[in-house]
C-alpha cells in the first residue's frame, strides 16, 4: 500500500498533547467570543448572528480571492460585482477589512440601533432573524464550492507525541494578541474608555460630551470585522459551511459567559478551555469505557457552564442605558371562561366539517399555541427568558413513548408531562441566581445539553430503530390522528387538540388572575420590590419554570400524537428559538399572542388558508428579514399593535382626553 | 494540508442541524465512484464514466434503446425498438416526496432524475401496458407536518406508489403511507422510518452496509488484528457503526477495535483520528461525511498508517479529493454500490443511464451522485409495474417487492426485499457493497472480490 511516510509515532498518550490538538478550535471559539463581548459592552446586545457574520465575510473573502468579485449580502442588490482580476492576499485583506467594518456598521445602523431601547428579547429575536437571513443568503450567494486557500503556515510538528500543525499556534497567538489589543484599547485609549463609560452610565456619558451611539457603531464595526478576520484565518482549520460555521457562536457564547461578558482575557481562556477540553474528551472516551461516546464533547462544556452560573450566580454586567427596556404590558384576559366555552365548541364543531387542509392547519396551530403559551407564562409574565421550550416538548414526547411501552397506558401522557416538568425545574435552577440575558444563555446552553446528552441517547430516542408514538386512545375510544382507511387528519383528533388548547389557555388565564399570577408579574416588574412585598422570588421563578415546562410538555405530548413518528431533529435548539421568536412577534405577554403564534406556525392555520407551502432558500431569507423588521416596528408584538390601535380608536370615539382616561383593560406590569 | 473547499448546495450535512448529518453518512454512502471502467474504474464525475464493456452506443441519435442492439440490461434484453405510451390512456400515478430547495438540504436532481426516467419510460418503453406513468411530486420543507401534508396529497391523488427523494423529518409522512398501505420506494434514506417501515423498499446499504463491508475487508482480506474506528456521535450512525462495524469485526476475528467518536457538527477530526491511531491499528475506518470528509483526508494524509484507510463513498467525491490533493488521498478505500468493471456484469445499464440523461434530462443535471439513486429507484419500480400491469394495486406492488429474491436492480446489485438483509433495517433490500481503492486521478480499482455479501455477514451477528 502506497501511503504517506510516517510523520509521528502515534504511540505516546499524553493528555497535554490532546489539549494542544484543540488549540486551533479553541482559538476560533475565543475569537468569536471576543467579538460577542465587544458588541455586548458597546450596545448590550448578545448577537447570536456573530458566527453568521464571520461566515459570510469569510466566504465572500475566499470567493473574492478566486474571482475578484465582491459579494453583496443584501437581497435585491446584484449578488456581486467584479473589482479586480486575481487579487493577492494583501489585496484581498485590503478589501475585506473595510468590508467587515462596513458590514458591522450596517448591521448596527439597520438592525440593532433601532432596537436600542427595546427589550433584550427583541434584540435576541432580531439576531435570530439576522442569523437565518445570513445563512440563507450565503446558500444563495455561494452555491458552489469556495476554495479555501491556506493563509497561515500549517506545517505539522511533533509535539508531545501528537502531530500539531503550526497554524494552531499562530492563530492562538493572534487571538491572544487581539485580546491584548482589545484590553489595551479598552483600558487606555479614549475610544475604549469612552465605551466603558457609556456602557456603565449612558446618561452620564452624554452629559460628558460622549456619543454612545457613535461608540456603539465603532464597536460593532470592529467586532464584525474581527469575526470576519478570524473566521478567515481559522477556515483552514475549521472549514467553512454556512450553517456549521454560524453555529460556532454557541461555544463562543459559552466562552463569553465564562468571561462574564466583561474580561477579554477570561473569554480567551474560556474559548481555549472549551476547544482543548473537547479534544481531551476525545482522548478520555477511548481510554475509559465509562466515558460516554455520544454527546459529551459538546454537551459537557455546556453542563459546566450551567454549573458555573448556578454556583457563581453573577449576572452579566448591566448597562446603564438611558431607559430601561421592559416587556410590553401584560393584559389581563377578560371574559376568559365565556370566550373559551364559546370559541372552543365552535372550532371543535368546525373540525367536523372543514376540509383536511384546514383541519391539519388548525391542529398544527392548536399544538403550537400550547407550546407558545409556555413561553408566554415564563417569559411574558415572569420575565425569565427561556430559549428551550421545544427541548421540554421533546423530553415529554420521547418520555411518552417509553412510558407507553412500559404499559402505563392512560397514565403515560401525564407522567411524560411530569418528566418534562422535572427537567424544566432543573433547567430553571440557574434562574434563582441569574436573570435577563444570562438566563437566556443558560437556557440556550441547557437546550443544547439536553439535545447532546439526552436526545442522542439511543435508549431514549430510538437509535437505529426509531421511535413511534402510541395511538391516542381514552378508555377504548380511538382518538388518534390517523387510522387505516380514514380521512387524514381525523376530526376527532382535531377536537382533542382544540379542547386541550382551550383548556390550557383557560388555565393560563386563570393563573394570571390568581395570587401566583400577581406574584409572577411582581417578579417581572422588580424582583427586589417583589421580595420586599413578601414574594418568595426564587420559589416563584421555579414554579414558573415548572408550569412552563409542563405546558411545553403538554404540547410535546400532543406533537407526539400528531406526528406519530418522532425524530430528535425536530426538537433541536433552532426550532426552540423559532418558537420563542414567533411568540415574541405575535405578542409574548398575552394569551392572544400565543394563539396568533400558533396560527403563524409553519404548516399552521395561516399557511393552510393561504395555501403557501414555499420552503425555498429565498423564502427562508425573507423569513429572517421579517423577524428583524417586525422586531423593530412592533416590539410589543402583533397583538400588542392591534390592541394599541383598537384602544386608539376607542379613545378617539370618546371625547375624553387620552391622558386622563383610564385604560379600558386592566394591565399589570410594564 | 492544502487548500480546501466546502461542499456545494447538496445534501448539506449534518452540520446543518445535525439532521442531514446522517444523510450523507447513512443514506448517501454511495455517492462516490460508480459505473464503468476496465481494470480500473473512473470516478463518476459528469460525463467521465468510461464506456461499459462492450456496450458502446452505436449512435447518438434516435431512441436510446435503439442505440444498444442486442444488449442486455437489468430487465432482460434492451427493447429493440422504442414504443411510446398512449397519452390518452389513463395514467398510472406515482407520487414523489422530497426536499427540492431550502438551506438545509437540497437535491433537486433527485426529482429531475425521476422525471427524466419517467420521460424515458413513457417515450421509449411504452409506459405501463401503454398507460403513461404520471408523476405526482410534492416538495416538503423541513417540518414533520409538511411530510404529512405531502403524504396526504399524494394519497389523495390515488397514487399506487411513492418514490422517495430526500425527506428530512419524513417519518410522519411515511407512517401515513404505511397506514394507507402504499409503498415507499427508493430515494436517499435519511430517516429511521425509511429504513424500518414495512412499506419502504430501499436499494442501498446505507451506513450499515458500508461499515459491514469495511469490517469484512479488514478482518478477512487484510487480516487486521487491531482496527481503529472513527465516526460521528449521532445516534443512529453511531449505533450502526458500533453494531455493524465494530461488533462484526470482533465476530470475524479482529482482536481489538478502538472506537472514537466526534461531534456531528464538528469538522475538527484530527484529535479523534490521532486517538484511533495511538493504538497502532492495522486498519482505520473513518465514518466522516460531508464537510468533515476533507479534514479527515487531510488528517490521515499527515498521520500515515501502515494499513488501509476506509471511508464512505460520499467522501470520494471529486471536490473533496481535489481539495486535499489527489496524492494525499491515493490508497484510500471507499465503499460503492456498483461494479467498476461492467464486463463482469454484462449489463448496459450504466451506458443507457448516461444516454437517457443526455437525451431526456434537463440542462445541468449531473448524472453522477444522487441522481443515480432516484433513477435506479424509478426504473426498479417501473420493472415491477411492468410485470403487474397498469391495473397494479399498492398491495400488489408491496407484495411484489416483498417476495423479491435477487431481483435485478438498475445499475446495482440485485435486491431481495425480505426484510432480513440487515438486522433492524428491514427496508434495506440490497446492502451489498463493493470496495474500491483510489489508485490515481479519477481512477479506482476494486479491492473486494466483486460484491461483498453484507447480508451474509450481518446474519452472523
Amino acid at each position: 500500500m502506497d501511503r504517506r511516510s510516517r510523520i509521528t509515532e502515534p504511540t505516546v498518550s499524553s493528555h497535554l498533547g490532546y489539549l494542544l490538538l484543540g488549540l486551533g478550535a479553541g482559538s476560533a471559539i475565543a475569537a468569536l467570543g471576543l467579538g460577542l463581548v465587544m458588541v455586548y459592552r458597546a450596545s448590550g446586545v448578545i448577537n447570536l448572528a456573530q458566527g453568521a457574520l464571520g461566515m459570510f465575510i469569510a466566504l465572500a473573502f475566499f470567493t473574492f480571492r478566486e474571482s475578484g468579485r465582491v459579494t453583496l449580502p443584501l437581497l435585491g442588490l446584484p449578488s456581486s460585482f467584479h473589482l479586480i482580476d486575481r487579487p493577492t492576499l494583501a489585496t484581498a485583506l485590503a478589501v475585506f477589512i473595510p468590508y467587515g467594518l462596513v458590514l458591522g456598521a450596517l448591521v448596527y445602523l439597520l438592525v440593532f440601533r433601532p432596537l436600542r431601547r427595546s427589550p433584550p428579547l427583541a434584540q435576541v429575536v432580531a439576531s435570530v432573524g439576522l442569523f437565518l437571513y445570513l445563512w440563507a443568503v450565503a446558500e444563495l450567494r455561494f452555491p458552489g464550492e469556495v476554495l479555501i486557500r491556506t493563509i497561515v503556515d500549517d506545517t505539522g510538528r511533533n509535539v508531545l507525541g501528537r502531530l500539531v500543525t503550526s497554524d494552531q499556534f499562530y492563530i492562538a497567538g493572534m487571538v491572544l494578541v487581539g485580546a491584548g489589543v482589545l484590553w489595551w484599547v479598552g483600558a487606555h485609549s479614549r475610544f475604549g474608555l469612552a465605551t466603558t463609560a457609556a456602557a456603565e452610565n449612558e446618561r452620564g456619558a452624554i452629559l460628558a460630551g460622549l456619543r454612545p451611539e457613535l461608540l456603539a457603531l465603532g464597536n460593532w464595526s470592529l467586532a464584525v470585522c474581527l469575526a470576519g478576520t478570524f473566521t478567515i484565518l481559522a477556515a483552514q482549520l475549521t472549514r467553512l459551511d454556512p450553517l456549521t460555521t454560524s453555529l460556532a457562536v454557541v461555544p463562543a457564547l459559552a466562552a463569553a459567559l465564562l468571561g462574564g461578558f466583561r474580561s477579554y482575557g477570561a473569554v480567551v481562556i474560556g474559548g481555549l478551555v472549551l476547544g482543548m477540553g473537547a479534544s481531551e474528551l476525545t482522548n478520555l472516551q477511548a481510554d475509559y469505557t465509562w466515558v460516554p461516546k455520544v454527546g459529551w464533547q459538546q454537551g459537557l462544556p455546556l453542563l459546566v457552564i450551567l454549573g458555573v452560573m448556578l454556583l457563581r450566580g453573577r449576572p452579566l454586567p448591566e448597562r446603564g442605558a438611558l431607559a430601561a427596556a421592559k416587556f410590553p404590558a401584560a393584559p389581563k384576559p377578560r371574559h376568559a371562561v365565556a370566550s373559551t366555552f364559546v370559541v372552543v365548541p365552535v372550532i371543535a364543531a368546525a373540525m367536523l366539517v372543514i376540509g383536511p387542509d384546514l383541519r391539519s392547519g388548525l391542529i398544527t396551530s392548536a399544538v403550537a399555541a400550547v407550546i407558545s403559551l409556555s413561553v408566554v407564562v415564563l417569559t411574558g409574565w415572569v420575565g425569565q427568558i427561556s430559549l428551550a421550550p421545544l427541548a421540554f416538548a421533546g423530553v415529554a414526547g420521547f418520555s411518552l413513548v417509553r412510558l407507553a411501552e412500559a404499559g402505563l397506558g392512560v397514565l403515560a401522557p401525564v407522567l411524560a408531562v411530569l418528566v418534562a416538568t422535572a427537567v424544566g425545574v432543573l433547567v430553571g435552577l440557574p434562574a434563582v441566581r441569574v436573570r435577563g440575558m444570562s438566563l437566556a444563555i443558560a437556557t440556550l446552553a441547557a437546550a443544547i445539553a439536553i439535545e447532546e446528552l439526552l436526545f442522542k441517547w439511543s435508549w431514549f430516542t430510538g437509535g437505529v430503530e426509531g421511535v413511534r408514538a402510541p395511538k391516542l386512545s381514552l378508555f377504548g375510544a380511538d382518538l388518534s390522528i390517523s387510522a387505516p382507511g380514514a380521512e387524514f387528519p381525523r376530526p376527532v383528533f382535531g377536537v382533542v387538540c382544540v379542547v386541550v388548547c382551550g383548556a390550557v389557555a383557560l388555565g393560563v388565564a386563570q393563573l394570571l388572575r390568581s395570587r401566583l399570577g400577581v406574584a409572577f408579574l411582581a417578579v417581572r416588574g422588580n424582583e427586589r420590590a417583589a421580595a420586599g412585598a413578601g414574594v418568595d422570588v426564587a420559589r416563584v421563578k421555579l414554579l414558573a419554570f415548572a408550569i412552563s415546562a409542563a405546558l411545553a410538555g403538554v404540547g410535546g405530548v400532543l406533537l407526539a400524537y400528531q406526528r406519530q413518528s418522532l425524530s430528535v431533529q425536530s426538537y433541536q435548539v433552532f426550532a426552540s428559538l423559532s418558537v420563542v421568536a414567533l411568540t415574541y412577534l405575535a405578542g409574548i405577554t398575552s394569551i392572544s399572542g400565543a394563539l396568533v403564534a400558533g396560527a403563524l406556525a409553519p404548516e399552521g392555520l395561516i399557511a393552510a388558508l393561504s395555501g403557501s407551502t414555499s420552503s425555498s432558500t429565498t423564502q427562508f431569507a425573507i423569513n429572517g428579514l421579517a423577524l428583524i423588521v417586525v422586531a423593530i416596528v412592533a416590539p410589543e408584538g402583533v397583538t400588542g399593535v392591534v390592541r394599541r390601535r383598537v384602544r386608539g380608536l376607542a379613545d378617539r370615539r370618546s371625547a375624553v382626553p387620552t391622558q386622563i382616561r383610564q385604560s379600558p383593560s386592566p394591565q399589570v406590569g410594564s | 494540508m492544502s487548500a480546501s473547499s466546502r461542499m456545494g448546495k447538496r445534501a448539506r450535512g449534518i452540520g446543518a442541524l445535525p439532521l442531514v448529518a446522517a444523510l450523507v453518512v447513512a443514506g448517501c454512502s454511495e455517492t462516490g465512484p460508480v459505473g464503468g471502467g476496465d481494470e480500473a474504474g473512473a470516478a463518476p464525475d459528469a460525463g467521465n464514466q468510461m464506456a461499459a464493456g462492450g456496450y458502446v452506443p452505436v449512435s447518438d441519435e434516435g431512441p436510446v434503446v435503439e442505440r444498444f442492439p442486442d444488449a442486455n440490461w437489468f430487465n432482460g434484453e434492451v427493447p429493440s425498438t422504442a414504443e411510446a405510451a398512449d397519452p390518452d390512456a389513463e395514467p398510472v400515478k406515482v407520487g414523489f416526496i422530497g426536499i427540492n430547495d431550502g438551506p438545509i438540504a437540497a437535491l433537486p436532481e433527485l426529482l429531475q432524475a425521476t422525471e427524466t426516467a419517467f420521460d424515458f419510460i413513457n417515450t421509449e418503453l411504452g409506459g405501463i401496458d401503454g398507460h403513461p406513468l404520471e408523476l405526482v411530486p410534492c416538495p416538503v420543507s423541513l417540518s414533520p407536518e409538511s411530510s404529512q401534508r405531502c403524504a396526504r396529497e399524494v394519497l389523495d391523488a390515488n397514487v399506487v406508489a411513492v418514490l422517495g427523494g430526500i425527506n428530512v423529518l419524513g417519518g410522519p409522512g411515511i407512517t401515513l403511507l404505511e397506514e394507507a398501505g402504499v409503498p415507499y420506494v427508493g430515494g436517499v434514506p435519511v430517516g429511521v422510518d425509511e429504513v424500518t417501515s414495512p412499506i419502504s423498499f430501499q436499494f442501498s446499504g446505507g451506513t450499515s452496509g458500508a461499515f459491514a463491508a469495511f469490517a469484512a475487508d479488514a478482518a478477512q482480506r487484510v487480516k487486521a488484528e487491531k482496527v481503529g474506528m472513527v465516526y460521528v456521535d449521532y445516534g443512529p450512525v453511531a449505533d450502526g457503526a458500533h453494531e455493524y462495524g465494530a461488533e462484526l469485526m470482533k465476530q470475524l476475528g479482529v482482536d481489538d477495535v478502538i472506537e472514537v467518536t466526534f461531534p456531528l457538527a464538528s469538522t475538527d477530526v484530527v484529535a479523534p483520528i490521532q486517538k484511533a491511531l495511538d493504538a497502532e491499528p492495522d486498519a482505520l475506518v473513518v465514518g466522516a461525511a460531508d464537510t468533515s470528509c476533507a479534514p479527515a483526508l487531510d488528517a490521515i494524509a499527515d498521520l500515515e498508517l501502515d494499513g488501509p484507510v476506509y471511508m464512505v463513498g460520499a467522501c470520494a467525491d471529486k471536490k473533496w479529493l481535489d481539495q486535499v490533493g489527489i496524492d494525499n488521498a491515493i490508497g484510500t478505500i471507499f465503499n460503492i454500490e456498483g461494479r467498476l468493471n461492467q464486463r463482469v456484469v454484462d449489463s448496459a445499464d450504466s451506458e443507457i443511464y448516461n444516454e437517457v440523461v443526455g437525451e431526456y434530462g434537463p440542462d445541468g443535471l449531473n448524472p453522477a451522485g444522487a441522481a443515480t439513486v432516484s433513477f435506479r429507484s424509478a426504473m426498479n419500480l417501473w420493472a415491477v409495474l411492468d410485470q403487474l400491469g397498469a391495473g397494479a394495486t399498492p398491495e400488489q406492488i408491496i407484495e411484489s417487492f416483498r417476495s423479491s429474491v435477487d431481483e435485478p436492480s438498475f445499475d446495482g446489485h440485485a435486491y431481495t426485499c425480505d426484510g432480513k438483509q440487515v438486522p433492524d433495517m428491514p427496508a434495506l433490500c440490497s446492502p451489498q457493497q463493493v470496495l474500491a481503492e483510489l489508485v490515481g486521478p479519477d481512477e479506482f480499482a476494486e479491492v473486494s472480490d466483486g460484491w461483498i455479501d453484507v447480508p451474509g455477514l450481518l446474519n452472523q451477528l
